[in-house]
């Protein structure tokens, strides 16, 4: 590596690193800001600053370092007790969190700029300082455009100081042309060598701080004369200065700081025992192990249809099939990440917005420890702020409401998530004024969405805020009136094949609840046939499989139900839900027994194939016409099968006027 | 070949602390519990950079550097000073016998480090 890689390398560490930071100093001020009186809060607060400041100075971002250096100096103050915590000032840290964010992202041309327009909210901040300093803090906090002459004291060396390394440190602060001054330099036979002679001249090519220069040789304050001038701002103006008694010298050949840094980035490497990859690369692996799945499946079905293929083969056949399903695990595993960091975002969030509307609101999270496919909680996050800002906006109502409706003026928000079988479950609830079912009630009957004598329980009711349209209509609910619908969020979550249900006692709250997929890639599948079409049925739900009892085997108009160890369980039949139109062709057919949330359900099939590692394919623009799928995958053989999406199925059979009797019509 | 730093320091902690810290750089470290083992160690083994404490038992800080620009050896050598925010009179005392720094108690390793390479950077 070349130092333009290490330096380079060390940035992208850098802005990775400093992401994570800025997180938890972010999460640390909210944590103060409700104890500010928690010294260890305020000392994690300031660590996480410090090495921000640190890493960024070793990094080359010396213009954030020297930015933080003054933020720093105010929570130090704090940390010492000079200072008292207030939310002003967390809120003004916050704003510099974000732009430094915004600086990390900017291109290195524009980063600078970045800094330099939150110079007020620094000052803003410097301001909190003791009296007597801030002034003094705040004019030397505005970076300028400095010269520098250093003439050292000829006993200089005799302090075991070397020119050099200020030189050094003063190159760390910014870019700047450097040269000597020899005029006091004598002839040779006058030199003592002891005695130092020279005098340097600093120019700085960017904006420096006082400071941050002052601080460079604060070692040597007495040892030398040291004279700091703001330049003019017109970079072309050259500043004047006696020709006859300088010389330029290359200023990198003064310095030594690049070894130093390689050395320092490469043992900073060597010593992480997590290796950070992008999430691009861990999604062309599980494309290639979903290849490898389907792969594995050609084989296993070629040597099942191969009998004379030899036993050796069969044997690294079945071997092959455990790798893959470890290696699928593994993978999947790695992409498995916790919720936690989705939902702490939140804080800010709430934060801000309840500040916004005038309203007290406390977030609680639970299950932060919940893991998900990282495509579904990056996926998730949009869906989610979409639901927060809801429940803040609509569902929360302010303290003066609050107090009248009996309540306790501060609202509560809860996150909270948990894992179910196969799927997450995470809900976004609140104590606020809940739905109104007559009003939605009133309005889907408006719309033509419900007859007028129909009976629907609020669940079902609730639905429909979610569609595109509804919610967008005045006064119907305490969830409309903004611009953007529900429906979005809806639309998100059935992309990512999860379900979204709502619950509400009006006066005392709403809770959404959605339930996704722990993963969008491959799951355990049972495959069952039908005619001659193969089906996939998420193993997870199946319980059992069982013969279909004689007398059931013609398609009955009645309620179809099966006795299984003296419980009554209704079925559906495939063959007919799927409008095959023609008899089944064995004399027994076969029943699945579902579980689905807490209810069993059987579903009639022609036979049971066994389990089957299903690569998930979308089934792209087909899939609004077959709602009942909620993809396809490619069997060994090279035929499709579809993969059935249960509840979807559940849903539909039971919005039929008599069950199976309607057949879906598969036209895609 | 490393560089090598003598520290000198009554508490024992202190001193591995310091030691663990430049050593991770990959410093060599030698230590000494008072002024006095700490000038005799210094005369044993050139040292590229001596780290100080100022209040010690028997020979304090002052008096050893003081003692060590009197060395020949020694009277280029960067000399870093331990001490207290609050002092600023042993800070000046320091300076004078011919300290090149000093290094402000608490310490964070980081600025700690920045210091020392700053002074000896490392070969």
């Amino acid at each position: 590596m070349n130092f333009d890689e290490i330096q380079s390398r060390s940035r992208e560490l850098f802005r990775i690193e400093a992401t994570d930071l800025l997180a938890e100093l972010e999460a640390a001020l909210l944590e103060l800001e409700s104890t500010p009186d928690d010294t260890a809060i305020l000392h994690r607060v300031f660590r996480v600053m410090h090495t921000l400041k640190g890493s960024g100075a070793t990094s080359g971002f010396q213009d954030l370092s020297s930015f933080l250096h003054h933020v720093e100096d105010v929570f130090n103050a704090a940390r010492e007790g000079r200072v008292p915590v207030t939310s002003g000032m967390i809120d003004l840290t916050l704003k510099i969190g974000d732009s430094i964010r915004r600086y990390l992202a900017a291109p290195t041309t524009e980063a600078a700029a970045v800094l330099t327009a939150e110079s007020p909210t620094l000052d803003a901040l410097l301001a909190y300082m003791p009296g007597a300093q801030s002034v003094e803090t705040k004019a030397a906090a505005t970076t300028q455009r400095l010269r520098v002459r250093f003439l050292p004291h000829q006993h200089l060396f005799q302090t075991g100081n070397d020119p050099g390394m200020f030189l050094d440190d003063l190159r760390k602060l910014g870019p700047c042309a450097i040269e000597v001054l020899d005029s006091n330099l004598p002839s040779l036979d006058k030199l003592e060598p002891e005695t130092c002679y020279l005098g340097w001249n600093i120019e700085f090519t960017a904006p420096v701080k006082k400071d941050a220069v002052r601080e460079v040789f604060q070692f040597i304050e007495g040892d030398c004369d040291l004279d700091i001038q703001p330049l003019n701002e017109t970079p072309e103006s050259k500043p004047e200065h006696d020709i006859a008694t300088t010389s330029t010298r290359s200023a990198a050949a003064l310095t030594t700081g690049d070894d130093i840094r390689a050395s320092a980035i490469k043992a900073a490497v060597a010593t992480s025992d997590t290796l950070r990859v992008s999430s691009e690369r861990l999604d062309r692996l599980v494309n290639l192990i979903g290849e490898l799945v389907i792969l594995k499946s050609v084989v296993t079905a070629t040597c099942e249809q191969h009998p004379e293929i030899p036993a050796a083969l069969h044997a690294a056949s079945e071997t092959l099939q455990s790798l893959t399903t470890q290696l699928r695990d593994e993978v999947l595993n790695i992409r498995m990440m916790q919720i936690g960091q989705t939902f702490s975002k939140f804080r800010r969030l709430v934060r801000d917005l309840s500040r916004d509307l005038g309203k007290e609101v406390e977030l609680v999270v639970e299950g932060s420890e919940t893991e998900m496919d990282k495509t579904i909680l990056d996926r998730l996050n949009d869906p989610l702020v979409h639901l927060v800002r809801n429940s803040l906006d609509h569902g929360l109502e302010t303290p003066t409401e609050r107090i009248a409706a009996g309540k306790t003026p501060n609202g509560k928000l809860r996150l909270a998530a948990h894992q179910k079988g196969d799927r997450v479950v995470i809900t976004v609830s609140d104590d606020g004024r809940g739905l109104d079912p007559e009003r939605i009630r009133a309005k889907a009957i408006e719309k033509g969405l419900l007859a007028v004598d129909a009976t629907i329980s609020d669940t079902d009711l609730f639905q429909f805020v979610l569609l595109p349209g509804f919610s967008t209509a005045k006064n119907v609910s305490s969830l409309s009136g903004r611009g953007v619908g529900l429906d979005v969020v809806k639309r998100t979550i059935d992309q990512l094949r999860g379900r979204i249900e709502l619950h509400s006692q009006p006066g005392k709250g709403a809770e959404f609840r959605l339930s996704l997929p722990l993963t969008l890639a491959i799951i355990d599948g049972l495959m069952v046939s039908v005619g001659k079409d193969r089906y996939i049925l998420p193993l997870s739900l199946a319980r059992e499989a069982i013969d279909l009892p004689t007398g059931h085997q013609t398609g009955s108009q009645r309620r179809n139900l099966v006795a299984i160890r003296g419980e009554f369980i209704p079925y559906l039949r495939l063959r007919d839900l799927f409008d095959y139109g023609t008899p089944p062709p064995n004399l027994r057919e076969r029943v699945v027994i579902i579980e689905l949330e807490q209810t069993k359900l059987g579903l009639v099939v022609d036979e049971v194939l066994g389990n089957y590692q299903t690569v998930i394919k979308s089934l792209g623009w087909i899939a609004p016409s077959a709602p009942v799928f909620s993809g396809a995958t490619v069997l060994g053989d090279g035929r499709v099968a579809l993969i059935v999406d249960i509840p979807a199925l559940v849903t539909y059979a039971g919005k039929m006027p008599a069950q199976a009797e309607r057949p879906l019509k598969l036209s895609a | 070949m490393p560089k090598t730093i003598i520290t000198v320091d009554d508490s024992m902690s202190i001193r591995e602390t310091v030691k663990m810290t430049l050593q991770t750089v990959g410093y060599k470290v030698l230590t000494a519990e008072d002024g006095a083992r700490g000038l005799q160690l210094c005369q044993q083994e050139k040292a590229d950079l001596v780290i100080t404490d100022l209040n010690m038992p028997n020979v304090d800080g002052i008096t050893l550097i003081t003692n060590l620009r009197a060395l020949p050896q020694y009277r280029f050598t960067p000399i870093l000073m331990l001490t207290t925010e609050s002092n600023d009179e042993k800070k000046n005392a320091g300076k004078r016998a011919g300290a090149t720094g000093w290094i402000v108690k608490p310490f964070d390793p980081a600025r700690f480090l920045a210091v020392v390479q700053k002074v000896c950077p490392p070969a």
